[in-house]
């Protein structure tokens, strides 16, 4: 009991009040946990798993969940795995975890690029729309709906240890 | 609530059994959940002030609430077989899914023979925030930094020499190379 005392200082309990959406997560880990454990001592019975593409590259899946005023919660998803219509297909590029901030007068969009170089990456603004991308050995793209419309001729960029920061001033009249 | 029963249906069907595909119905599944758990609030139903006071905390950097991610990286684990590893910063516990202080990474290891190498996606961090222990076959990578907290212990497939440990962290990205222990 102490060492959960311990630990509640440093989290935040997600109460959302849409406790159906956690709920769901959770049974969702504790099958992929299950999948996980077992997968190391019964690994042959995964005989049957065919992902296209994955024998080229790494599949990845996630989501991230803010939480706002009165429980609603935004989620995003990115990763490389997308569902067609044959089923699951690992992509090569990937969509980067993106997180966007109303400072006021600009619009900040933070992405996550792990191994990409400063050089590699494409941003273009078109109304409220950033397309980023990269080219390399790593793929990354995203399309990004910005919460205004931005000016282009705005637009202040920053890359850090894999961390690309995106300024853009907002448009100031008729940006509704 | 249909969505309830459904979800519990989903459950029960999913076994260990049915092998790694799935676990792509499990992701096909919860991406629609948590989609149609967002397009159920009914947006109409908040005033005006409320909505504003909504945009303003949650969405300026330094007012965000911690954020919650969570993923699955699948790969190929030694010897082609699929490998399934958790990654993020939600966490299940008795009192249901919370979101952690610390995230932990995105890792590969691969067996190269002679070495293995581990590679951690750690963006936002400095190099001088990283740190590395290695006790016996467990690998603990950790950082200090105040925003940006990662950690995650890996274990090695076998025993490797700590001294002759080579690390570079670049653009988000760590490497480590750890000979294994008995292969000159």
């Amino acid at each position: 009991m102490t060492e959960k005392g311990k630990r509640e200082e440093k989290e935040t309990v997600i109460n959302f009040g849409l406790g159906g959406l956690f709920k769901g997560i959770g049974d969702f880990m504790d099958l992929l946990s299950e999948m996980v454990e077992e997968g190391e001592t019964e690994v042959k019975r995964t005989g049957e798993f065919k992902v296209k593409g994955l024998d080229k590259a790494k599949g990845i899946y996630g989501f991230h969940v803010r939480t706002g005023l009165g429980g609603i919660p935004t989620v995003e998803h990115f990763g490389n795995i997308r569902a067609t219509e044959e089923g699951p297909v690992v992509a090569e590029e990937r969509e980067p975890l993106v997180d966007v901030f109303d400072e006021g007068d600009v619009i900040l969009v933070v992405t996550e690029l792990p191994g990409v170089e400063k050089d590699d990456i494409h941003i273009e603004v078109k109304d409220d729309v950033l397309s980023l991308s990269t080219v390399g050995d790593r793929k990354y793209v995203k399309e990004v709906l910005l919460p205004s419309l931005v000016d282009p001729a705005m637009m202040e960029t920053t890359y850090r240890n894999g961390v690309l920061e995106v300024r853009l001033g907002k448009q100031q009249e008729g940006s509704s | 609530m249909p969505r309830e029963e459904k979800r519990t249906d989903e459950r029960r069907g999913i076994s260990i059994d049915m092998g790694l595909s799935e676990l792509f119905k499990g992701i096909g599944s919860i991406t629609e959940l948590v989609s149609g758990m967002v397009d159920l609030v009914d947006w109409s139903e908040l005033d005006e002030e409320t909505l504003a006071e909504l945009r303003r905390t949650s969405q300026t950097r330094a007012g965000a609430r911690p954020r919650g991610v969570y993923g699955v990286s699948v790969g190929r684990g030694m010897g082609g077989i699929p490998r399934v590893q958790p990654f993020g910063n939600i966490r299940r516990t008795e009192r249901g899914p919370i979101i952690d202080e610390v995230r932990e990474p995105l890792v590969d290891v691969f067996d190269e023979d002679d070495a293995v190498l581990v590679v951690a996606e750690l963006p936002g961090v400095e190099e001088n925030d990283i740190q590395i222990e290695i006790k016996g076959p467990t690998l603990k990578l950790s950082t200090t930094a105040k925003d940006r907290k990662y950690a995650k212990e890996i274990q090695l497939a076998c025993a490797v020499d700590e001294s002759k440990m080579e690390s570079t962290y670049k653009n988000g990205v760590l490497e480590i190379k750890l000979p294994k222990i008995g292969s000159e």
